[in-house]
């Protein structure tokens, strides 16, 4: 069961929604990502989650240049911009399943590259919403000196929309 | 914050107080922004519901986020995060309470680290499970 459980009941079909397009994407690597980790970013990520740290607080405003920022700072920051775009997928998704493997500090001024990689696709037929297509990525994170920080397993739900008229 | 605490006081079973959060749609948006993830389901009625849901999700990264910020709290800071896995089980709305809770289930020496196991968990608004998921936290 995903996120999807909250939505309603999909259109059921029972032809495949894995068209080869799909299928030859599935190992595929993409370009990799580059992202800096911002001090300023951070910053406002922690305002965002209400951060209560001190000791998080303290580096983020401190003097040292390159403090080490807390691990969901670097979920945040490349969640979204690292998912390869997969070919007939419906263009929305929701988050079913993350797996975040920390190898390595991450500091602020760090320069990540994310190589990601399309590793699966599996279909669901039935079930609460219906007929769904999950797509796992994995990425790999790297700072720039080429040391590994991270290792990444996301699976994104996709399932078409509803009709707008919201018949049901 | 508590106490920093050691791999010594941590008892296998312990459960950590629960924590109450509302993840205000000023706050999700502060979220969005910051992190530039700019999904329209995580803002925008229309399309949200022509996704099936009730309204905009606040989104999953931010729900990892909460429970790593729990965890942390409960562990006053001590310990290093190797792992993190979630499955989002039912999306949490933007104005509604959830509640954070967590066990300690399994304390254990690998590669000469110690290292603890904790289940963690979302409730949402209606007391039913919206994140599950398990962390792994190292010590020295």
């Amino acid at each position: 069961m995903s996120e999807l459980a909250g939505a309603r009941d999909g259109q059921a079909t029972d032809e495949s929604l894995i068209t080869p397009a799909m299928q030859a994407a599935i190992g595929s690597e993409g370009e990799p990502v580059r992202v800096e980790i911002s001090r300023e970013v951070v910053r406002r990520m922690t305002e965002a989650l209400d951060e209560d740290d001190p000791a998080i607080l303290a580096a983020i405003d401190g003097d040292d240049p390159h403090p080490v920022v807390p691990s969901y700072a670097l979920i945040c920051i490349i969640s979204h911009m690292s998912e390869m775009r997969v070919p007939d997928v419906p263009g929305h998704g929701l988050m079913a399943a993350d797996d975040w493997t920390y190898i390595n500090p991450v500091r602020v001024g760090d320069r990540i590259t994310v190589r990601p990689r399309v590793a699966d696709i599996q279909e669901r037929i039935g079930g609460r919403v219906g007929h769904s297509l999950f797509v796992r990525h994995e990425w790999i994170c790297e700072n720039q000196d080429g040391v590994e920080i991270a290792r990444v397993r996301r699976t994104i739900a996709h399932y078409p929309e509803r009709d707008p008229a919201g018949s049901s | 914050m508590n106490a920093p605490r050691t791999y010594d006081e941590i008892q296998e079973g312990e459960e950590l107080p629960p924590q109450e959060r509302l993840p205000t749609h000023r706050k999700v948006l502060m979220f969005i922004g910051a992190s530039w993830q700019w999904v329209p389901q995580f803002y925008e009625q229309a399309t949200a519901e022509r996704m099936g849901l009730e309204g905009p999700i606040v989104p999953g990264p931010a729900r990892m986020a909460f429970l790593e910020q729990f965890l942390r709290r409960w562990l006053g800071g001590a310990g290093t995060f190797r792992r993190i896995h979630v499955t989002h089980r039912r999306p949490d709305y933007h104005d509604r309470p959830i509640t954070i809770r967590g066990t300690v289930i399994r304390k254990y020496e690998e590669d000469g680290g110690k290292l603890v196991d904790f289940e963690l968990w979302i409730e949402n608004h209606a007391g039913r499970p919206s994140v599950r998921g398990n962390a792994t936290v190292a010590f020295d």
